[in-house]
């Protein structure tokens, strides 16, 4: 005797699209995707540093950290980059240090025009401008700061990352050497940066040579590093900007990607 | 025999009163009712000008639209006092409901009068009661009998608005117009100054003068004003009355799952309800001048908000964007600042946003060769409501200073707020 079927027999592939049409409906379409997962990307503009964070460069919508103290090249990486891209897009410096050397910005390169400098005075304004802004649709959103526990609330962190998702910003928290844990837990991508040396020359610093290394990067990249060499802004310098070095052998060799006019 | 019928046109009544800024201002200070009143006012630009003036000061050579300070030449007696916006918005707002309750057909006219349409000239005999009506209604609400002219044309309302007494009603019968206005001066037709110059000089000082020449010369001498001047000496206008209609709302509410005392539990909310409003904007292809946030309790969540007489469970604040909004982002910092200023003393179960002063959206022009470029004006936008809320010390803009190098890199920039 045949058993008594309440309901019609429907194979895996009839039960998945099942499944997923009412996760679709409870939860909107987005939150089943197929395929692989496209992470847009901003370019540093520097071809190693960029395959370094995972190819493309640092994620948009997504919050990344430079990290490194006092002379280990973070920092000035970040300002140079911040130049690099304000060329072409707006782009904001929360600035909760107080050390950034504004005029660097124009030194290397950067269109102060497309540049817009917050000064907070507690901290609470600086992360309301930045999430502000990057909710508006910046390019790119640097946040300095040396000793981050104290300016960053529990809250900021998953507020600023919901709006550089919304508005598609890539935000870069620039130095210190530590994040309390629930900042650390937002970053997506960490970039430690170490000093190897110092460019000497005329009987002045001219620049460094450091170490870009991907700690932890959720989009990939990690682990991968490359050599960086920037050169200062000088009256005697020829080529102000960041150089990639390629092996020690090859040092000298570097190939300059993107500089300013040299200070006369 | 083809017999042309001419078609009737409506019977239009003026009410005519001082300026509900003056008015608002006697209110407030009665004692100055015989007295010389300037009220003054902002224009857009910054310019203080004279909003409206009383009888006194009229005379005196004050004259409406004219700076302040002008004005305080030509009648350095007057007392100036400020528009209080607020009162004057109540007394418009109660003075259209009293007559919309007579006549669906009231066109509005810069808060000092007002046009009535009154039907065909069949219906002439009920003019005065029915005028008489709208009248006493207008002066229970002003506190001020109006002046009210009926005729067969605006300008003949008007005019015969003019002729009455505050309080009183002059009737023009249709067809009688033209004798009725054969004593009115040529100085007081809506005419250019140089075509009522002109017409000095010829001798033509009133309306009676004119109506002897006809239209083809009057039409040869001042051209356009000249069909306007042959047409107004007769009490005839085309313009018909344009009805003042409520502008449609646009508005999102959300009724919460059970009343919440903690407004910052509603901020979360901010995000999905500015895109909401957003949405409907588009939908309608208009912008919000201002936004208004409405949080009501449980006993007024139907109610309607009188936006000037909060009822104890309805709580709202409005607030101004800086150019008319349409976008999400925009509409959700304003959302956030209105948080800030409303402060209601029961838990909220509505939350309602409502668009106001909805005007055409901003043109943006798209720049295909940098996209990046469009967000510009979003960033700038968003940096100047930073600015009203934290003040102009946060952001900045930077220049390298020209010139000779500073000793100091800081002195090598010059900082402007952003």
């Amino acid at each position: 005797m045949p058993a008594c079927v309440d309901r019609p027999v429907i194979g895996p592939r009839k039960e998945l699209q099942l499944a997923l049409s009412v996760l679709e409906k409870k939860y909107g379409k987005e939150v089943v995707r197929s395929g692989p997962l496209s992470i847009r990307r901003l370019s540093t503009g520097i071809a190693a540093l960029d395959a370094a964070l995972g190819g493309g460069g640092f994620p948009r919508g997504r919050l990344s950290w430079l990290r490194g103290g006092g002379s280990s090249g973070a920092l000035a990486l970040s300002i140079c980059m911040l130049a690099q891209i304000s060329r072409i897009a707006p782009v904001a410096l929360v600035d909760f240090s107080g050390e950034c050397e504004l005029l660097d910005l124009a030194a290397y390169g950067g269109d102060l025009d497309n540049c817009w400098v917050v000064t907070p005075r507690r901290s609470e304004e600086g992360w309301a401008a930045a999430r502000a802004m990057s909710r508006a649709g910046l390019a790119l959103c640097l946040i300095l700061a040396s000793e981050w526990d104290r300016v960053t609330a529990e809250t900021a962190p998953a507020a600023l990352q919901a709006a550089s998702r919304e508005g598609g910003t890539t935000i870069l928290l620039g130095g210190g050497e530590s994040v309390p844990y629930f900042l650390r837990e937002h970053i997506s991508t960490t970039v430690s940066c170490r000093r190897r040396e110092w460019v000497l020359a005329h009987g002045d610093v001219a620049g460094m040579r450091f170490t870009a290394q991907t700690l932890r990067g959720r989009s990939g990249g990690e682990g991968d590093g490359c050599q960086l060499q920037l050169n200062f802004p000088r009256p005697y310098a020829q080529e102000v900007g960041l150089f990639a070095l390629g092996t020690e052998e090859q040092a000298d060799e570097g190939e300059l990607l993107w500089t300013a006019s040299g200070c006369s | 025999m083809l017999v042309k019928r001419e078609t009737a046109s409506p019977r239009i009544a003026f009410l005519d009163f001082p300026h509900l800024s003056l008015l608002s201002s006697w209110r407030a200070h009665p004692e100055l009712l015989p007295e010389p009143v300037v009220v003054g006012s902002t224009e857009a630009g910054g310019r203080h000008v004279v909003l409206a003036a009383s009888a006194a000061a009229l005379s005196r050579g004050v004259r409406v639209g004219q700076e302040l300070a002008q004005a305080e030449l030509s009648c350095p007696e007057a007392v100036r006092l400020e528009v209080d916006e607020a009162e004057v918005g109540r007394l418009r707002l109660e003075a259209r409901q009293a007559l919309l309750e007579h006549s669906p057909l009231i066109e509005w006219r810069h808060d000092d009068g007002a046009f009535m349409d009154l039907g065909p000239p069949s219906a002439q005999s009920q003019e005065p009661v029915m005028v008489g009506k709208c009248g006493r209604a207008l002066q229970a609400v002003l506190g001020f009998p109006p002046r009210i002219g009926v005729g067969q044309s605006r300008f003949t309302a008007w005019a015969a608005a003019q002729l009455a007494e505050p309080g009183k009603m002059r009737l023009i019968a249709t067809g009688r117009a033209a004798e009725v206005l054969a004593a009115w001066p040529v100085r007081k037709l809506p005419l250019s100054q140089l075509t009522t110059e002109r017409l000095m000089q010829f001798g033509l000082r009133c309306c009676g003068d004119c109506l002897e020449i006809p239209l083809p010369d009057l039409q040869r001498q001042f051209g356009e004003e000249g069909v306007q001047l042959y047409h107004l000496c007769r009490g005839q206008d085309p313009a018909l009355v344009h009805p003042w209609r409520e502008p449609a709302p646009c508005a999102v509410r959300r009724v919460l799952a059970g009343a919440v005392d903690n407004l910052e539990s509603l901020r979360f909310g901010a995000a999905e309800l500015a895109a909401a409003l957003a949405h409907e904007l588009e939908l309608i292809g208009r912008a919000a001048g201002k936004v208004r946030l409405v949080l009501r309790g449980e006993e007024a969540a139907d109610a309607v908000v009188d936006q000037l007489f909060p009822s104890g469970q309805a709580y709202w604040a409005e607030i101004a964007a800086v150019q008319p909004a349409t976008g999400a982002h925009e509409l959700q910092g304003l959302i956030l600042g209105l948080f800030d200023r409303v402060h209601p003393r029961v838990p909220v179960l509505v939350v309602e946003l409502q668009a106001l002063e909805l005007a055409e959206p901003p043109a943006q022009q798209a720049n295909l060769w940098q996209a990046e470029l469009s967000n510009r004006r979003d960033i700038e936008l968003t940096v100047a409501r930073l600015r009203e809320r934290f003040g102009s010390g946060l952001i900045w803009k930077i220049q390298v200073r020209s010139g000779a190098r500073a000793s100091l890199p800081a002195e090598g920039l010059t900082w402007r707020p952003g």
